[in-house]
């Protein structure tokens, strides 16, 4: 066989029916998995800091600091999953010097900045300003000029001062919630916009991806909550701990009715792309009814559920809320999955399939998608080693 | 104003005008010369070598030619097609001022023996020998292979849109298609 029919013949072995031939290969692999799972563990995971600052639920307070703290580390880290996925990684910036309003894949760029620089940053900056004015006084050496340069030359810790921090770090968090929802509503919206794919077309894209966000930025910060109190030796809060498990309930819940709801009016409206769709569940059986239903979601919901009634012994629940936070984080994964990897494995003819296998190697492989993955961790370990929040001078102040 | 809201405000400005610095030097000298892109790119493009003429230079000198294939199953491909983009031959004709209309007197056909292609065994076939210096002269590819690579069979192809046939069925297995099958009008 010459060359040229031997490429084929291997492109063909993965197929399944008639496809077109640009279907053949996917074009967004792992990494673009990743781009809205990491965007809504940071939405997730402000919202959950907001739900202490904003809606004032007390029991939240000792995750306060944790939330925000993980919701940046993930933020700094959003954009690197695209950037690695670009043909030419190096002209990222001029998508932001020359920005295309109609463009609503760059619009991203404006969104990330907006949340990251106008929400995240002012939030921790005022949350942190008095401490960060008293280490700076406290500590020496390098560290002490890194304080100094982070209180930004406001040394003033006032009565007054720290009422205004207060007052404007409430502001931000408020103008904060509509911009966690803007930020992975936008990511729905880049996916539920694209009306050639009928997996992906649907209005209630941006909101069923907000909740999801929720549920796995809730599920992340009682991951990394546990961690922290384990490696530091320290006693959970159980009331926290079941609160948070309240939420994560009641998100899931709601997380899994739109989905249910998109999947009721998908069955009923019953259009031509449906054939083709029932065909592609049964292929994602793995990561759909097994990863995000039964383990992502059935599962913890029938656990912390049955916690709303019975209160079972603390160790038990602790074990339990543990494996829940990485089922969550799991499901809600597999649920990216589907969305981004599904949606590309049917022909838009509706007559074929191809098939999806992430290398190990190479900028798109697995390998960098778990370097990428690791990264936002070492940050927030850095981050609590620079801005701890139990050296905060008031623990409990709303 | 507290001083920490213009501190802010203070480091907000410089991180605006360190953006737009940096902008200045980054954004490439043409962009938005003539839209969303950089102005300089078409005249870049513009400078390339041409390589393709358009079918109506091809039809000016080649009117046998084209009359033959526009009426024939062949119509809808372009000279291009087998010939090649034809750029260059378009512009030394051009220059020398000839066509190639029948009574234009460079027409040159002869009788020539094609015997002596390994593949071939076919002899004695009707050969248009160019004059055009090789440079300038396009192919005319007349052997088997070529018609084959649209005419074969093959179950990929929807025989509604074109005509295939079974080589190892097709009439004589060695004779060239042309023989048979005049390249410009296939079924006269
Ligand atoms: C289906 C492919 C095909 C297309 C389309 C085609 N040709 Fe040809 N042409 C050939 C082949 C094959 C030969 C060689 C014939 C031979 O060797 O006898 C040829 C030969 C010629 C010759 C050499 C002299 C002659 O008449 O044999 C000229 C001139 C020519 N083509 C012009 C054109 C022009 C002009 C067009 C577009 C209007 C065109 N051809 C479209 C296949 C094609
Ligand atoms: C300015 C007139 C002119 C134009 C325009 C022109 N040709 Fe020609 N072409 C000629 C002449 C003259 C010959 C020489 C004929 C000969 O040697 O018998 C020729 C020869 C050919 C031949 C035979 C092989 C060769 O190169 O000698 C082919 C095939 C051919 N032309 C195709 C084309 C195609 C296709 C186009 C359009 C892209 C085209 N020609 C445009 C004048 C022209
Ligand atoms: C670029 C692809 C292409 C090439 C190369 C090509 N053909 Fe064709 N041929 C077609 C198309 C398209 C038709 C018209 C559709 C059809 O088959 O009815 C056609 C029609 C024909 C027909 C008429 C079929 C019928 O009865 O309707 C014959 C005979 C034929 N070609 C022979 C040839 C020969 C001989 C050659 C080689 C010189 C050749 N073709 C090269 C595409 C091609
Ligand atoms: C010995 C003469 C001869 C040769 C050589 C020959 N053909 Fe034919 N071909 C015919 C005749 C006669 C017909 C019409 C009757 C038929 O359909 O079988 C035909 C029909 C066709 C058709 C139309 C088939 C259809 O389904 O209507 C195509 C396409 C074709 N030939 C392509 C080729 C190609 C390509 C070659 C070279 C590989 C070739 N022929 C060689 C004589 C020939």
């Amino acid at each position: 066989m010459d060359p040229h029919s031997s490429i084929l013949y291997e492109a063909l072995s993965k197929v399944e029916g008639y496809i077109y031939p640009n279907e053949v290969s996917l074009y967004w692999g792992i990494l673009i998995v990743l781009y809205p799972y990491i965007t809504g563990l940071v939405a997730g995971a402000f919202i959950l800091a907001s739900l202490n600052r904003v809606f004032k639920v007390k029991a939240l307070r000792p995750i306060y600091e944790i939330s925000l703290l993980s919701s940046f580390s993930f933020l700094t880290i959003a954009t690197m999953p695209l950037i690695a996925h670009l043909g030419q990684p190096f002209r990222f910036y001029e998508m932001m010097i020359t920005p295309h309003l109609s463009s609503a894949m760059a619009i991203f760029a404006f969104v990330y900045l907006w949340y990251l620089m106008v929400v995240l940053l002012l939030e921790i900056w005022f949350d942190y300003r008095k401490d960060l004015v008293a280490w700076s006084n406290e500590k020496k050496g390098v560290l002490r000029i890194v304080y100094k340069v982070l209180t930004l030359g406001v040394s003033d810790t006032s009565q007054k001062a720290v009422a205004i921090d207060e007052k404007l770090g409430y502001a931000i968090t408020v103008i904060g919630i509509p911009s966690a929802f803007l930020l992975h509503g936008y990511v729905g919206f880049i996916f539920g916009s694209l009306k050639a794919n009928p997996w992906w077309s649907s209005v209630i894209m941006p909101v069923v991806f907000l909740f999801s966000a929720m549920v796995s930025g809730i599920a992340l910060v009682l991951f990394l909550y546990m961690i922290v109190a384990y490696l530091r030796k320290q006693k959970l809060d159980m009331d926290c701990l079941d609160s948070i498990g309240k939420f994560l309930f009641y998100t899931l819940i709601l997380d899994f009715v739109l989905e249910m709801l998109d999947t009721v009016h998908r069955v009923y409206t019953a259009e031509e792309s449906f054939d083709i769709l029932s065909v592609l569940m049964t292929k994602l059986v793995v990561t759909l009814s097994i990863g995000q239903v039964f383990f992502g979601t059935l599962i913890p919901v029938a656990i912390l559920g049955y916690f709303q009634f019975r209160k079972p012994e603390d160790h038990i629940r602790r074990a339990a809320y543990f494996i829940i936070s990485i089922l969550v984080l799991a499901g809600i994964f597999c649920m990216r999955w589907n969305v981004v990897i599904g949606g590309q494995l049917f022909s838009k003819g509706f007559m074929g399939f191809t098939t999806y296998k992430a290398t190990l190697f190479g900028t798109e492989g697995l390998l960098s998608s778990l370097i990428i993955m690791g990264i936002p961790f070492v940050i927030f370990a850095i981050l609590l080693w620079l801005l701890p929040p139990w050296k905060k001078q008031d623990l409990v102040h709303y | 104003m507290p001083q920490q809201v213009t501190r802010l405000i203070l480091v907000f400005a410089i991180f605006i005008g360190i953006f737009y610095t940096v902008r200045s030097y980054f954004v490439p000298e043409s962009w938005g010369e003539f839209g969303h892109y950089r102005g300089n790119a078409i005249r870049e493009i513009a400078a390339l070598e041409t390589k393709y003429a358009d079918i109506k230079t091809c039809i000016e000198c080649h009117k046998e030619n084209a009359g033959l294939l526009a009426e024939g199953e062949h119509a809808s491909i372009k000279c291009q097609t087998c010939h090649g983009p034809g750029y260059k031959h378009n512009k030394y004709y051009e220059l020398q001022g000839k066509s190639n209309t029948p009574d234009s007197a460079s027409m040159s056909t002869e009788i020539t023996d094609t015997s002596v292609s390994t593949e071939n065994t076919d002899t004695s076939i009707q050969k248009h020998k160019s004059t055009t210096p090789e440079e300038f002269r396009l192919r005319t590819p007349d052997d088997r292979k070529f018609c084959l690579n649209c005419h074969e069979l093959n179950s990929g192809r929807p025989e509604k849109a074109i005509k295939q046939i079974d080589v190892t069925d097709h009439y004589n297995m060695k004779k060239k298609c042309i023989k048979c099958h005049p390249p410009h009008a296939p079924n006269s």
